[in-house]
């Protein structure tokens, strides 16, 4: 109670410090201008279209997902001379999951064990980023929690690699990328040389810091129903929870045997601005190991139990590990250039070269069958084409003179080498099972209207598996500090096996203060 | 000698003086510059007009007996600032202040003796040597094109920064959305007033201009920052690269898309300055001078203007004949059907825009606020201060105001106009 209370008051007390700020501009200067702070407050919530008649008890509302959250960003200038600078960096986050409060039902489909991860930031998830920044001339060196972009792709993750996602509130094309990654800690340093083509070099070391790829939570909006996961509904967690929890304690914590290794060079050459990188590390995502099958059982014979005597589902975590997060290397690059002849489009390219990264084999690709971990390479890129548009009479007369905006991009990856039995496609990269490739289309159509007051957008992507996600956005920022979205995200796949958020078609209700 | 001798005398040096700083008279075969927008009768009959007006509080009542020194669209705005979004007590005023002369600084002068002489021009109206000269390259301009490279040639004191603050308004609408971002300028050549003159002899790609933002404000574009850089090659389209603070990526952007509007506001990038492209993709045609009431010396601190309201109070206009030049794209699906300069014959900086569209329908007009700034070097440099944008075919108003933090800063470098700089972002 007395928690609840001090979280209460510490988000009103944001609040009012918010809607006190002295001026009519978004971002806030303290100091002489020497902090910046900005940042944001967020109310938002899914309204599920339809719930499937199973899942009726766990369910009371269609409201399955709602949300407070706040964001702060500061900037402290620590120094600034034309010798040196020193900034420090910390971005700060709070949300609260209100729906298991909002609806009980809802709560009893979401294990106890993750509870309270799902419903507050916990341990150093408050903190985004932090991070002390040294500019002396052409070097530069950031030493903290980062949050590092190499891609340039906008919704997939192509050659992307250093941090990894948290995808329990979000996917890419409905959340920005800062919600979705998690920052590690780490050193990156970057020197920018005289060299032809402004050749910049990039070198990062990650000394030990580990996280895992933070995957929906059971019972959830992103999550599985347990209605489809569990033995005996209503009596404990199902077998998706078992898993993602064993994955999750498996997990490395901190150790230097951790320590990932990234280079990056940056250049420019025939009006193309291109990079290749290097990147050893640890796979976010585990494999499991010749326990799974035993470590599976443990929860069958718990269900098969609770069916019988009418008993909660409540098998024991083994001690034996069951899950590996292995080592893999990446190398790969991105290029960028202006076509003028092409309409003046801008095009992006990026591919990546996994070397040896980890599979499971399960027979005829079947997750529940795993019999055994491989090693493969995989190629894989994405070419993004992007332009802007005057529409006869609409831009002009509706549309103030803004263009209307498009962006087309296509990935396409590959698994080399023997392919039988190798489980991907439940790893959201688009297989479909027993596939060694799979292609994607993406597409972003934005277009700003009333002096960019209103924003209408629709973005999507189709998998030729028969997999699609269809997003309509509409958004409306009156002033400096308000907006209000409204989105109506639709899922779809024919694919068996691979029916990703099939079933959770909703309208989305956003509405932030900025600042 | 009698004591009248002597009056005689000093008058008649003290008159040669001021003519010779007035009119820029200069020994034969010396470039006369500066050049000052009126010759002493000239300027006798405005101090005459002067003497009813300045000071006045020009507004709905009186604008009239004003009217034939402002563009026609503006004498409207004045007569129903209702319509604009003034509150009704206080309606919209300006006041009238004498003229008085601009002169550049140092460099410029010098650099225009200097070069004006060697200014090489081919059949096509090009300058040769266009990248190795600064200065003014025509003092006195004959034609609508030689006006259009003197204004092409301000380089704003070479590299300066400002903040650049300001609401787009839908007028009588008191939610106003903001735009705020720091912007710096560098110029690689045409440089006169800070070293290296008059430009950077390391200079691989050909680069004639970089332009640098940091956005603040609106929200979504928050702390993304862009640089756009302009070539000496008037055949290559300008590069733009972003970082794109949301998606914290590095984009290269194209910025050859010159007719799409800003952030909401009534401005397409062109409209930078009043022209921010090359100026061989356009024709000019000398309408002749007009005496106009501008802004050349606006305090814009002191401007007062309610939420939802078009143009601010307080604007300070001073009378000045400016150079009346109708400018067209060689684009013919160009957004503009054209334009009117009205230029500054002192410093060749745009004190009036007006745009229509591709009926030759009268669509925006701009004013662009100047004001005197100290530079490094301790000189008086003209400066743009701020822009109000009107849009008169949809009763639409934006007003970007610059709080300029340095002229001729050596801070502003070329290191700033390179990916690595632009990702020392958060």
């Amino acid at each position: 109670m007395k928690k609840g209370i001090a979280t209460a008051g510490i988000l009103i007390g944001c609040v009012c410090f918010l809607l006190a700020a002295p001026s009519a501009q978004a971002t806030v200067f303290l100091m002489d201008g020497k902090l910046q702070v900005n940042g944001y407050f967020k109310e938002q919530a899914y309204l599920r279209l339809d719930i499937p008649k199973t899942e009726d008890h766990f369910h009371k509302s269609n409201f399955d997902f709602v949300r407070t959250s706040l964001f702060f960003e500061s900037l402290y200038k620590m120094h600034e001379s034309e010798d040196y600078t020193i900034n420090l960096f910390t971005g700060f986050r709070y949300y609260w999951m209100h729906d298991p409060h909002i609806d009980s039902q809802l709560k009893r489909g979401i294990p106890s064990c993750s509870y309270k991860e799902y419903t507050h930031p916990r341990g150093e998830d408050f903190i985004t980023e932090a991070y002390v920044h040294f500019i002396k001339g052409p070097f530069e060196l950031r030493a903290g929690k980062q949050i590092v972009v190499w891609g340039e792709t906008d919704i997939k993750r192509t050659a992307d690699v250093i941090n990894p996602l948290d995808v329990r509130y979000g996917s890419p094309g409905t959340e920005d990328w800062e919600t979705l990654k998690l920052g590690l800690w780490m050193l990156r340093g970057f020197y920018q040389t005289d060299l032809p083509g402004n050749l910049m070099f990039e070198m990062l070391v990650i000394p030990g810091d580990f996280k895992y790829t933070r995957v929906p939570i059971e019972g959830t909006h992103y999550g599985p129903s347990p209605a489809n996961t569990s033995f005996n509904p209503g009596k404990g967690f199902g077998i998706y929870e078992w898993v993602q929890e064993k994955a999750r304690r498996d997990a490395p914590g901190w150790g230097l045997r951790n320590t990932e290794v990234g280079f990056k060079i940056r250049g420019y050459t025939w009006d193309i601005d291109w990079s290749i990188f290097y990147f050893n590390t640890r796979n976010d995502s585990p494999t499991a190991n010749g326990n799974f099958s035993k470590f599976a059982n443990t929860y069958v014979f718990s269900g098969l139990k609770s069916i019988l005597t009418g008993s909660k589902i409540d098998p024991k975590f083994p001690g034996y590990k069951v899950f590996n997060y292995k080592r893999y290397e990446v190398i790969g690059g991105t290029a960028q250039t202006i076509i003028e002849k092409l309409h003046g489009s801008e095009w992006r390219f990026e591919w990546f070269y996994e070397m040896g990264n980890h599979f499971n084999k399960g027979t005829n690709n079947d997750s529940s069958e795993i019999y055994a971990e491989c090693e493969r390479d995989t190629v894989g890129g994405g070419l993004v084409y992007s332009d802007r548009f005057t529409i006869p009479w609409f831009t002009h007369s509706l549309a103030n003179d803004k263009k209307l905006s498009l962006s087309l991009s296509m990935f396409y990856e590959k698994v080399l080498g023997d392919f039988h039995d190798i489980i991907i496609y439940e790893s959201g990269r688009g297989h479909r099972p027993g596939d060694s490739h799979a292609t994607e289309f993406v597409w972003s159509i934005s277009q700003q209207l009333f002096q960019s007051q209103v924003m209408l957008m629709f973005t999507g992507s189709y998998n030729p598996i028969g997999k699609y996600f269809l997003c309509p956005i509409l958004s409306y920022a009156p002033g400096s500090h308000w907006r209000w979205e409204m989105a109506l995200p639709i899922y779809g796949s024919k694919a068996s096996g691979n029916k990703g958020l099939h079933d959770k078609d909703s309208i989305l209700f956003r509405i932030r203060y900025e600042f | 000698m009698s004591l009248h001798f002597v009056r005689t005398c000093s008058v008649f040096f003290a008159t040669a003086f001021m003519g010779f700083v007035l009119c820029g008279t200069a020994p034969a075969g010396e470039v006369q510059y500066p050049v000052a927008a009126y010759s002493a009768d000239e300027l006798a009959k405005v101090r005459e007009w002067e003497k009813t007006w300045v000071g006045k509080k020009i507004e709905k009542s009186n604008i009239d007996q004003v009217a034939q020194f402002l563009p026609d669209q503006i004498v409207q705005l004045y007569k129903d600032p209702k319509k604009w979004g003034a509150p009704e007590a206080e309606g919209l005023f300006f006041s009238i202040t004498p003229y008085t002369q601009v002169i550049e600084t140092t460099g410029v002068v010098t650099a225009t003796k200097k070069y004006a002489p060697s200014v090489k021009v081919n059949a096509e109206g090009d300058i040769v040597n266009y990248a190795d000269i600064a200065g003014v390259p025509f003092p006195s301009p004959k034609t609508g094109l030689e006006i259009a490279w003197n204004f092409d040639f301000n380089t704003h004191g070479d590299s300066n920064h400002y903040s650049r603050i300001g609401p787009v308004i839908a007028p009588g609408v008191s939610i106003e959305r903001n735009t705020n971002q720091d912007m710096y300028e560098l110029y690689w050549i045409h440089r006169t007033d800070v070293d290296p003159v008059p430009a950077y002899a390391d200079n691989p790609k050909g680069i004639h201009r970089g332009l640098f933002l940091h956005l603040y404000d609106p929200p979504e574009s928050q702390n993304s920052r862009f640089f756009n850089l302009r070539y000496i090659d008037k055949n290559k389209e300008d590069d733009g690269y972003m970082w794109y603070a949301p998606f914290r990526r590095i984009r290269r952007i194209n910025v050859g898309q010159r007719t799409d509007t800003i952030d909401g506001s009534d401005m397409i990038y062109d409209d930078e300055y009043g022209w921010d492209g090359h100026i061989q993709r356009n024709t000019y045609k000398l309408i002749g001078k007009k005496d106009l009431l501008c802004s050349r010396h606006t305090d814009i601190k002191k401007f007062q203007r309610a939420p939802g309201q078009a143009a601010p109070n307080n604007i300070t206009r001073e009378r000045i004949a400016t150079y009346v030049v109708e400018v067209k794209s060689k684009d013919p699906h160009y957004l503009y059907g054209k334009r009117i300069w009205y230029v500054d014959p002192e410093t060749y900086l745009m004190l009036w825009a007006e745009m229509y569209d591709e009926l030759q329908r009268p669509w925006k007009c701009f004013e662009y606020f100047h004001e005197n700034f100290k530079t490094n070097k301790g000189e008086m440099k003209n400066m743009i201060a701020g822009v109000m944008l009107l849009d008169f075919q949809r009763t639409h108003a934006s007003l970007p105001l610059h709080s300029i933090h340095e002229v001729g800063s050596e801070k502003v470098n070329k290191r700033m106009f390179t990916v690595s700089y632009l990702q020392q972002a958060y």
